[in-house]
């Protein structure tokens, strides 16, 4: 496929057509669609999308820890040059935490409520290392100063319903780079913490990832937490990406509607003012997406192709140059044009496109394009 | 000199809230821990003293010339049919009653806590085998199947225990399944997986830690319940036998002579009802010390102190 074409010596991971199906009854219901991502060593990658897209799925079966019923129905994981998918689980245990690690999204529910952070964090250096109990108890009063705890030995004897959550994920984050792993993959790292925290949380990520040269794949919905934050962005929609490229490239010219929908949908201070656009309808459920492209029911672009042609993931053809074509790729028939990006609707008259007498239930129309 | 003096006071307060702390020990606390002690060193007393209290007869000497004498100033309690101080018996009882008791409850709850949890955690076939057969024991009434095991191996003391035991871990068994299955999902098992942890080290570290607490002070308000089985056992004739103090067993051989010779009935069954009461505040007790976030908080922590 392109991306083996475009794939360089400095991938560090790399996802390759991955198809993950689910077990609902009596068949199988497909999550993941021909997902392909590359991480390359000391980067950032975005993953983004409402809740349901496939974000949680496509990093856990990075890690190899997908839930009972699911199963990779094909594609390849490849981390420093090994399939990840065809290692035994012994093997994979022995990544997991040295070479990649995970935080997650909730700090109050992270923790093991019974041990106490010092435990939490010992555990994991002495399970991968050989440093004796006095070795690991100082390398984690290290660990947790590093993470901006005014941290002692008495720290370690705490329990992790004594600190807050913003605490807490900073304990998570601690306990996740003890072993300085090459990727890191945080599962919407910010979302259950306020504002100011995460902030500060998101910081300290930032700084702790550049400098250990950490690869970061940071799965969120909340696009602004990946501007900053990365060199490239996945957009994903019902298990699909459905755009992907370099944050600064993606962010100047969205060219999905969805992408576009998803910035219209945020407040934000340069638009102050206007209204926001926000995108009709619900992510579909897996096993009942329509025949064509998933987003077609919610697209105010749509085209009638739209419901009977799934879009390939390919170059941005409105871009200019043709470097820049290859670097940003989408799936859609009917890209957003540069001068509707701003106002966040078609500007163009498309034919109209209801959905075809076989796909009524498929409720959620926007408003007819005029 | 002052720094001397200040290092004392600093330790004498220190020893001072050591003791302010257990002044908050709730009353109920306080109450339990009194009947816990008490049936302990009862039991130590026992122990050491080879069966004979201080000051008393030994509970097996029988004395002919006061039998079902009601309570004096020489027995306090009176005397059974065969003219045996019952203080000295109920005394003594209390060692069969409490070490029966704990070993029925220890070894149970930590069977069933084993099965339970392999079960739960691994899930699958391993936890369809391991429920259905919880579930064989559990179809009977559980004193009618001790009674049926106790009097098929043999009618002691030994085979008491082990009927019981067999009665008891089934629901150890289904309690700890239930609770590992809503552990199972909770993100920090994942978390400890993504971070390395094998299947051993999450049941051992992850979830047993969490299900523990749960067992053990289920475990404390059934030492009551097993305590009651064991004098029913006795009291039908299955369990302790004859001339062995025991609670259950006093209280049948009372039977016969109710309601005149009321004394030795009612103490024994006192001494039941106290000591199983006792252990069911100690259940109480134990829940609020083992949950790490009922033990307090310390609010001298926070961010860039210390």
């Amino acid at each position: 496929m392109s991306v083996s074409s475009r794939s360089s010596a400095n991938d560090l991971l790399t996802v390759e057509n991955l198809a993950v199906s689910f077990k609902a009854g009596e068949r199988r219901v497909q999550v993941l669609h021909d997902v392909s991502l590359r991480l390359e060593a000391g980067t950032a990658i975005g993953i983004v999308g409402e809740s349901g897209c496939g974000k949680s799925v496509t990093s856990l079966a990075v890690i190899g820890l997908l839930a009972r019923g699911a199963q990779v129905d094909h594609g390849s994981v490849r981390f420093g040059g090994r399939d990840l998918l065809a290692l035994p689980e012994s093997e994979l245990r022995k990544i997991r935490g040295t070479e990649i690690a995970m935080i997650f999204q909730d700090p109050m529910s992270s923790l093991n409520p019974v041990l106490t952070i010092g435990e939490q964090i010992t555990e994991v250096i002495r399970t991968h290392g050989h440093d004796s109990r006095h070795d690991a108890r100082v390398r984690a009063v290290e660990l947790l100063q590093m993470v901006g705890i005014a941290a002692n030995e008495a720290t370690l004897r705490r329990f992790p319903h004594e600190f807050s959550g913003g605490m807490r994920q900073r304990v998570m984050i601690a306990t996740a780079l003890a072993l300085s792993p090459k990727v890191l993959i945080a599962d919407e790292p910010t979302t259950a913490l306020d504002v100011t925290i995460q902030a500060q949380v998101l910081e300290l990520m930032n700084q702790l990832v550049k400098e250990s040269g950490t690869a970061l794949m940071m799965v969120t919905h909340n696009l602004g937490v990946v501007a900053g934050m990365t060199e490239r962005v996945a957009v994903m929609y019902a298990g699909r990406i459905v755009e992907e490229g370099r944050t600064e490239d993606l962010f100047e010219h969205p060219s999905h509607p969805y992408t576009v929908g998803l910035l219209h949908s945020l407040p934000s201070a340069q638009r102050k003012g206007l209204d926001l656009i926000p995108i009709p309808g619900m992510v579909p459920i897996p096993g009942h997406e329509p025949v064509g492209c998933a987003f077609a029911p919610r697209c105010r672009w749509r085209l009638p192709i739209c419901w009977f042609e799934q879009p390939s993931l390919g170059g941005v053809t409105s871009l200019a140059d043709d470097q820049q074509q290859r670097a940003h790729r989408i799936a859609c028939h009917n890209p957003v044009l540069p001068e509707e990006v701003e106002v966040g609707l078609p500007t163009r008259k498309f034919p109209a496109s209801p959905p075809p007498p076989n796909m009524r239930d498929f409720a959620d129309q926007p408003e007819a394009a005029s | 000199m002052a720094r001397v003096t200040g290092s004392i006071t600093e330790s004498s307060r220190r020893r001072l809230s050591t003791v302010r702390a257990f002044g908050k020990v709730s009353i109920r606390n306080r109450l339990a821990l009194t009947i816990v002690i008490g049936a302990v060193l009862v039991t130590i007393i026992d122990l050491v003293s080879g069966g004979r209290f201080p000051f008393l007869s030994s509970p097996l000497t029988q004395n002919l010339e006061v039998t079902l004498a009601s309570p004096t100033w020489s027995h306090l309690m009176g005397t059974d049919e065969y003219g045996r101080d019952i203080l000295s018996r109920v005394l003594a009882g209390a060692k069969v009653s409490v070490e029966v008791t704990l070993i029925v409850v220890i070894v149970g709850a930590t069977i069933g806590m084993i099965i339970g949890v392999v079960a739960g955690f691994l899930g699958g076939i391993v936890d369809e085998v391991l429920m259905r057969l919880t579930d064989m024991f559990l179809a009977f009434p559980a004193l009618i199947l001790a009674a049926a095991i106790a009097a098929a191996i043999g009618r002691n003391l030994q085979a008491s225990v082990v009927a019981l035991t067999v009665v008891e871990w089934p629901w150890y068994a289904r309690l700890a399944r239930a609770q590992v299955l809503s552990l199972r999902e909770q993100e920090f098992v994942l978390a400890s997986r993504t971070l390395g942890a094998s299947t051993r080290r999450l049941m051992f570290r992850a979830i047993l830690p969490n299900v523990a607490p749960t067992l053990i002070i289920q475990a404390t308000l059934d030492v009551g319940y097993v305590m009651l089985s064991m004098a029913g056992l006795s009291f039908l004739g299955i369990g302790a036998q004859a001339p062995l103090p025991e609670w259950g067993s006093m209280i049948l051989d009372a039977l016969s002579y109710q309601p005149q010779a009321w004394w030795y009935a009612l103490f024994p069954g006192l001494a039941l009802t106290i000591t199983a009461f006792g252990f069911n505040l100690l259940g109480d007790g134990l829940r609020d010390w083992l949950d790490p976030t009922l033990r307090g908080f310390r609010t001298d922590f926070a961010m860039g102190e210390e």
